[in-house]
């Protein structure tokens, strides 16, 4: 049975804030309540980040290239028979050229539907090999290592916290990742139910107290938080101030809707991967049927694949397959205005190494779902077929080390700002600072792929 | 006249230095432009607009009201934009001193100025000083070192703290009390056992009552059937296995015969036995031990339940004397809790133990011990700067405990057994870290290069970065990679992807090896097992095989059955073959010309001759193959490889679930075949094996078997030796000897020419000789020397700020950071060998720019810093073993970071709701605990310091944590939530209340929840 949203909204402010005596900031609940519900036709995306450089070429395997081999990849080849196989659903994405890995199976309703694009050889250039470094540029939208501000962090700045959206954003991740990083101070939590202050509800409302000029001068700690910042202005103190607001903030949104990935019933036939992983996909869904959140950012880890890559590799697979599907069930109702990209740090040499793993190296795979992704029947794999990679290309850079990039992640990003948010050439440019810099030096790279329509 | 008692002093200096204080309450920077009301550095008309923002629309009041009082009234009033907009706009009136540059108020008044950020330049002040050194060069203020400061001087405390040998730790009690609660002291010994696990012992089932002479040496068990330890069903921890005593019976009886020479030759004697759940041990007839046995008639259940997993040890060092020249005999009834108990296990082991002379062994239980040793350390050492540096390049030459905790646990011995249970295997990683950690608190601050060398050859790091996986012709790249971006030179500075390629053939043949303790650090040291192998089936002719078109012996409806591998099949129309057997990648004696794109499956068979199985030491198959195989023994499956993990049992000759496997993957896997001795028959044994391929397709098959009787020889050191060291060794065979250009072109080029294979020593030092260059570069001093800046003095200085701003746009501050910056490196190349850390930390505490107000409270703490700092300020009593925890959800779960960049030291990474939360919660937690080895004693506490009220308490924390530096505001915020309940109505705060206590807990709390607690 499904639960009305305004049924489970009556309930969650019923029964959990009032009944349980956790109305920490009556009265101003209701109003707050009403402030952080989904807002109707605003788009939603969720990022899924690979932390340690996912090998590209075993999830989305480009047939096509004779390179792609035995001899190459002596323990981690996938045969063509074993992603033809139909009891693993087949993972042929029928452009006679690219597959997915048949532990990916699972996404190919998605894909057959024409809701998820595969985008490959996604990279800049001038490629960093460092997990750090890649990743601090993939997050931060430029080759900048030091910039600590993330590209989604300047977006929400820039568009959603400027539309008065009070809960625009949020890392469900026990640290804040780079993306999300920045001026504007965006909360993160891993597990909502445990996201509260020791005490009783009278004491941790005590403790909290109130904001400055909220019905009188600030008291307790939400009274430091909010009134003068009586001590110097150094680099860290104002998000500092603001972030502590923001945690009163969010516990409290997180009470009042009772987000708990551990009592949510999701819709029928959504199938969550397990582990943490799977309680971070359902803590977001439960956000997005449930608040005004749009942008959400989740970390799996595990993508360094050194050494004994094949049976490691092949679980991380099926639980990015497993979230896709889930995702596309569990959201139904917001999946017109829903896009879920994942995003890593580089790809993995095209050669398996001397212990049975891959190395760090270029151009990386990013998948996108949503309503919005481009349903063209010839074309939802992007940058892996006979048009575009040629024969042997999975030795294209480097001394025939690595597979070269053909499209710029900021340019990835940039049709996401513009075609699935409705931003314009200059919010771009600010978000991504260096989109043109980097536009000018690799016009080719930046070429529009039109994976969105 | 006496020294006044301590606390009484120290609120007395204290209040000497805030008396000082109170004349101007703008604290610290106390700088301002006058009329800059919206502190923005300049005094224009928004200054006006700002000030009638607040004085009508009730804006915010400005951070310095000394600068909003335009015209030095002494008062902010309507007076204040008015002056302001006519100085602006007509030029009549000027601003009063300071005017519009920064400056102190020459006027006394009662306005402050708490922030005026553009003015902040020029050194803090004697109190603030006292709040930043103890922030920076230790883990926060406590009482005790700030009146130490007050007693020496700022500047003999940094010296003092520069040479920490002079401070004396033998009387620190809690510091010494606390670390040595976490260690545990073992004196080393050698074992030579005298029965080893996996032995073939007699056993007899205890369905009926022995003879009672069953425990003699007299007695004959030859009609008791042969088996090898462990023995026991359930729990898949045997080898072999009663799988009819569930339900049938609850005793087994065992007897094992061994030879002593000269029983008085034994040091001491010990019966290490690994059991669930009782057992009685006779030597020679006579009890030795008893454990959870009551009766011991033979359907009589055990006394109580023990579950197997950790082996114990019984002293039986008094029982000497029972054992005679030439042969004995140890005899074991095992028991178990009931009939239908799930499991039961014996696996006894005989020792004969010397301890050694020397110094006891120290060690960690395991990684918890270690985790909070850093904190007990940090919180209670008096060489405060030794810690902080010490935890600094811990996190520097970081390394996975859970990494090397998994190698551990993937290790077998020589005999192909588990060379450790998983909890020896934590013990053991854990104790690296700890040896590592150590070694960089104890030279924190010595020679840079000493620390890179240790890092290197430390078998965490050679474990962690896959530097062991680094062999000619199949480079690993990841350590290299790391210790230039990571350790030295720092990203992409001064190095390019060939020289990443070319510095890891230097690597190549780094390992690690067990080693007896006096060997450890020896690269070369002789650390190889010693064994005897009488080969009994060797590569080469002897084998009948038949290409699997069909299956062999098909069952009813052609289902596969193993009448092949059976003792007794005639395989008299099968080919004749000589290992290796299969086809193309040129390993093969017996080529199958004809398999690819025919069939999958070959199947093998070989006759062994054993004319006594029970003499065998260990039976071992090693085995290279491609790509999947099942091994039978007389017709049962004895072993069969990972790749056939999810194939059929036994598997068809077209099975097509196998996962590829490569003959040079790895070494020839090996097998223990001790288990199945029972199976073997006196002459003539059947080894059969069943060989597949992944597909049809597939370009090869491989199938390299030998197998061997092994004799483990005595003085080895295995790899679950729990007296071995685990050492750095160099593998001559497998490093690459070829020449190697590193930085090629660079004036910091290093030529390594080609030397003869397998010189060792010529081998290693081609690493050696690098990490000697990387260790002297100015590169690295560079690197390093902002590391220590950033992690010393501010974040701020990246060197991309450095090398892309020119010098003259600089901030002053900055300049000050870069000054610094070209101190350090200055420094570095000054000292013999360069880069000594004592004489750069000298330098960087005694600089302009650490005690530049830019620099002061500038640095967000990291949870280590935080928690170390507020169990400091409260001087609570910590075992720290709860830490974890909180560590874990602030996002910092120090000695298990995936990553091998460290935790980053920049403020941003920390200031995160979740993490907030949990700072909060650690306060909260610490202050409402009554857990003796986690609480804040609050009363003594409340006494020691002389504080009673509201306003004492606030004062004593404003003064101690904050230089003094809460406002009336922050104050008055504080006297309300201390004199209110909660729902903020008065209610008398007064120690004879019952609820004192905890409001002074829930008050302090508070107090170390503020924005500032934050920064350091």
């Amino acid at each position: 049975m499904r639960v009305n949203r305004r049924d489970f909204l009556t309930t969650a402010s019923g029964a959990t804030a009032l009944g349980l005596g956790l109305n920490l900031f009556s009265p101003d609940i209701f109003k707050r309540r009403l402030l952080a519900e989904p807002i109707l036709g605003a788009k939603k995306l969720l990022f899924i980040f690979q932390r340690g450089g996912m090998d590209g070429i075993n999830a989305c395997i480009p047939r096509g290239d004779s390179e792609y081999n035995t001899t190459n990849r002596p323990t981690l080849f996938v045969s063509n028979n074993a992603v033809q196989n139909a009891n693993y659903g087949g993972t042929d994405l029928g452009n006679g050229f690219a597959q997915l890995h048949p532990r990916m199976a699972k996404m190919m309703d998605l894909y057959n539907n024409g809701e998820l694009a595969v985008l490959h050889r996604i990279g800049y250039r001038g490629q960093s090999r460092s997990h750090f470094d890649s990743q601090q540029y993939w997050e931060n939208g430029t080759r900048d290592r030091n910039l600590e501000v993330g590209m989604f962090n300047r977006f929400v700045q820039e568009t959603i916290a400027k539309q008065g959206n009070t809960f625009p954003a949020a890392a469900i991740s026990g640290g804040l990742m780079v993306a999300l990083r920045g001026p504007e101070p965006i909360p993160n939590f891993s597990s909502a139910p445990k996201f509260r202050l020791r005490g009783t509800a009278a004491q941790s409302q005590k403790f909290l107290g109130r904001k400055d000029g909220d019905g009188g001068p600030g008291r307790g700690l939400l009274g430091f938080y909010t009134g003068t910042r009586s001590f110097p202005s150094k680099p860290y103190r104002d998000i500092l101030y603001r972030t502590g607001v923001v945690l009163a903030d969010t516990m409290q949104t997180l009470q009042a809707n009772g987000i708990d990935p551990d009592s949510y019933v999701p819709e029928p036939g959504a199938d969550y991967p397990g582990g943490s992983f799977g309680d971070k996909l359902k803590q977001a869904a439960q956000l997005f049927k449930t608040t005004s959140v749009q942008i959400l950012g989740i970390n799996i880890g595990g993508w360094d694949t050194h050494t004994k890559q094949d049976k490691a590799h092949n679980r991380l697979l099926y639980d990015i397959g497993s979230a896709f599907s889930a995702l596309r069930v569990d959201l139904q109702d917001q999946w017109d205005d829903m896009l879920v990209i994942t995003m890593t740090e580089f790809g993995r040499t095209s050669k398996e190494n001397g212990s049975l793993g891959t190395d760090h190296a270029e151009a990386a795979v990013v998948f996108a779902a949503g309503g919005g992704v481009n349903p063209n029947q010839n074309k939802r794999v992007y940058n892996c077929d006979s048009s575009t990679w040629a024969n042997g290309d999975i030795f294209s850079t480097n001394n025939g080390r690595y597979l070269a990039h053909r499209t710029d992640f900021r340019a990835v990003m940039a049709e996401i700002f513009s075609k699935h948010f409705g931003d314009s050439q200059s919010v771009i440019d600010t978000v991504i600072p260096t989109y043109q810099s980097a536009k000018g030096e690799d016009a080719a790279g930046f070429v529009p792929l039109n994976f969105l329509s | 006249m006496g020294k006044p008692r301590r606390t009484q002093r120290v609120v007395i200096l204290l209040g000497a230095l805030l008396v000082t204080l109170a004349l101007t309450p703008a604290r610290g920077a106390n700088t301002f432009i006058r009329g800059d009301s919206n502190v923005s550095g300049v005094v224009d008309s928004s200054d006006a607009v700002h000030t009638l923002s607040h004085l009508f629309l009730g804006g915010l009041p400005s951070s310095c009201r000394d600068a909003a009082d335009s015209n030095d009234d002494g008062s902010v009033d309507i007076g204040d934009p008015v002056h302001t907009l006519i100085y602006l706009f007509r030029g009549t009136l000027q601003i009063p001193p300071p005017g519009i540059v920064c400056g102190r108020d020459p006027t006394a008044d009662a306005l402050g100025c708490i922030s005026f950020s553009e003015c902040e330049q020029g050194p803090i002040d004697d109190l603030a000083k006292i709040g930043h050194v103890l922030s920076r060069l230790a883990y926060g203020p406590t009482m005790t070192d700030v009146e130490h400061i007050l007693d020496v001087g700022v500047d003999t405390y940094i010296e003092e703290q520069l040479n920490p040998q002079v401070i004396d730790e033998t009387d620190n009690d809690e510091l010494n009390s606390r670390m040595s609660a976490l260690i545990t002291e073992r004196q080393p010994s050698t074992d030579t056992r005298i029965i080893s696990p996996n032995e073939i012992w007699r056993f007899r089932k205890g369905t009926t009552a022995p003879p009672t002479s069953w425990n003699t040496q007299g007695f004959d068990d030859s009609s008791w059937t042969p088996g090898a330890t462990s023995i026991g069903y359930g729990d898949d921890d045997d080898v072999t296995v009663l799988d009819d005593m569930r339900n049938n019976y609850v005793t087994v009886y065992l007897r094992k015969e061994f030879e002593v020479a000269d029983p008085a030759a034994i040091d001491r004697l010990f019966l290490s036995v690994d059991y669930d759940d009782g057992f009685v041990a006779y030597l020679n007839g006579t009890q030795g031990v008893r454990e959870n046995v009551g009766s011991t008639a033979y359907n009589a259940t055990a006394s109580g339940g023990h579950e197997a997993g950790t082996p114990v040890d019984f002293d039986l060092t008094s029982r000497i004397g029972l054992l005679d020249p030439g042969t004995n005999v140890l005899a074991i009834q095992a028991h178990n809790t009931s009939l239908g108990s799930s499991d039961l296990t014996i696996r006894p082991v005989l020792i004969d133990r010397t301890i050694l002379p020397g110094p006891p062994i120290r060690e960690y239980a395991g990684i918890e011990e270690v985790k909070a040793s850093q904190h007990v350390r940090g919180i209670y050492s008096r060489r405060q700067l030794q810690v902080v540096l010490g935890d600094f390049w811990e996190n520097h030459f970081t390394t996975d405990f859970d990494k090397v905790a998994e190698h551990f646990n993937e290790l077998t011995n020589s005999d192909a057994n588990d060379a450790m249970s998983g909890e020896q295997a934590r013990r053991e990683a854990a104790n690296l870290e700890a040896r590592e950690y150590e070694f960089f608190l104890e030279n924190a601050l010595g020679n840079f290069g000493d620390l890179l060398r240790y890092s290197a050859t430390s078998a965490t790091m050679l474990i962690y970065l896959d530097n062991i996986l680094n062999f000619k012709g199949n480079a690993n790249e990841n350590y290299t990679r790391e210790i230039l971006e990571l350790h030295s030179y720092g990203v992409d500075n001064g190095y390019v992807q060939k020289d990443i390629e070319e510095a890891a053939g230097t690597f190549t043949g780094w390992g690690v090896c067990k080693v007896l303790p006096e060997d450890l650090g020896d690269a070369h040291s002789d650390c190889g097992v010693k064994f005897e192998d009488d080969v009994l089936v060797d590569l080469g002719a002897g084998w009948k095989y038949l290409k699997g078109n069909a299956e062999p012996t098909p069952g009813p409806l052609g289902v596969p059955t193993l009448d092949w591998a059976a003792i007794d099949f005639v395989d008299s129309a099968w080919l004749n073959g000589s290992t290796g057997i299969g086809y193309g990648d040129g390993d093969d004696a017996t080529v199958l010309g004809d398999m690819r794109n025919n069939y999958l499956s070959v199947y093998l068979r070989r006759e062994i001759q054993i004319p006594d199985p029970l003499a065998l030491k260990n039976l071992i198959m090693e085995i290279a193959y491609d790509d999947g195989f099942v091994a039978y023994l007389n017709g049962i499956e004895v072993a069969r490889s990972e790749s056939l993990e999810d194939a059929g049992s036994p598997p068809p000759f077209d099975e097509d679930n196998v996962d590829g496997h490569e003959v040079d993957d790895e070494p020839p896997e090996v097998f223990n075949l001790n288990g199945f001795i029972g199976i073997l028959k006196p002459g003539k044994n059947v080894l059969a094996i069943h060989m597949l391929n992944t597909n049809l397709t597939s370009s090869d098959l491989s199938c390299l078997p030998i197998v061997v009787d092994r004799e483990i020889l005595p003085g080895s050191i295995e790899n679950g030796d729990p007296n071995g060291a685990w050492s750095v060794h160099f593998y001559p065979d497998r490093h690459d000897y070829g020449s190697k250009t590193i930085f090629a072109g660079k004036s910091y080029q290093l030529g390594i020419p080609t030397k003869p294979e397998g010189n060792p020593d010529a081998g290693y030092a081609d690493a050696n000789d690098l990490i000697d260059l990387l260790a002297e570069s100015d590169l690295t001093a560079e690197f390093i020397c902002m590391k220590l800046i950033r992690k010393f003095v501010s974040d701020e200085p990246f060197s991309a700020t450095f090398h892309q701003i020119p010098f003259d746009e600089l901030t002053p501050y900055q300049k000050s950071l870069a000054e610094l910056l070209a101190d350090c490196k200055a420094t570095w190349r000054s000292t013999t060998p360069k880069g000594n850390i004592e004489a750069i930390m000298r330098n960087i505490l005694t600089s302009n720019a650490f005690f530049d107000s830019g620099s002061y409270r500038s640095k967000v703490k990291d949870p280590l810093e935080f928690i170390n700092s507020t169990v400091r300020a409260l001087d609570a009593s910590v075992d720290a073993l709860n830490f974890e925890g909180y560590m874990e959800d602030m996002g910092m779960h120090v000695f298990d970071r995936d990553e091998p960049d460290g935790w980053p030291e920049t403020g941003v990474d920390w200031i995160t709701t979740s993490g907030m939360l949990t700072r909060i919660k650690f306060v909260q937690d610490l202050n409402a605990s009554t857990d003796p080895d986690f609480m804040w004693r609050t009363r003594s506490f409340l006494a020691e310091n002389q504080m009673e009220t509201a306003g004492e308490i606030i004062d004593f924390f404003n003064n101690l944590l904050y230089q003094g530096s809460l406002d009336a505001e922050a104050r008055a915020r504080l006297v309300e939530f201390y004199e209110t309940n909660d729902s903020y109505n008065p209610l008398p705060f007064l120690p004879t209340r019952g609820d004192y206590e905890s409001r002074v807990d829930s008050g302090v709390s508070l107090m170390l929840s503020l924005p500032q607690w934050n920064f350091q």
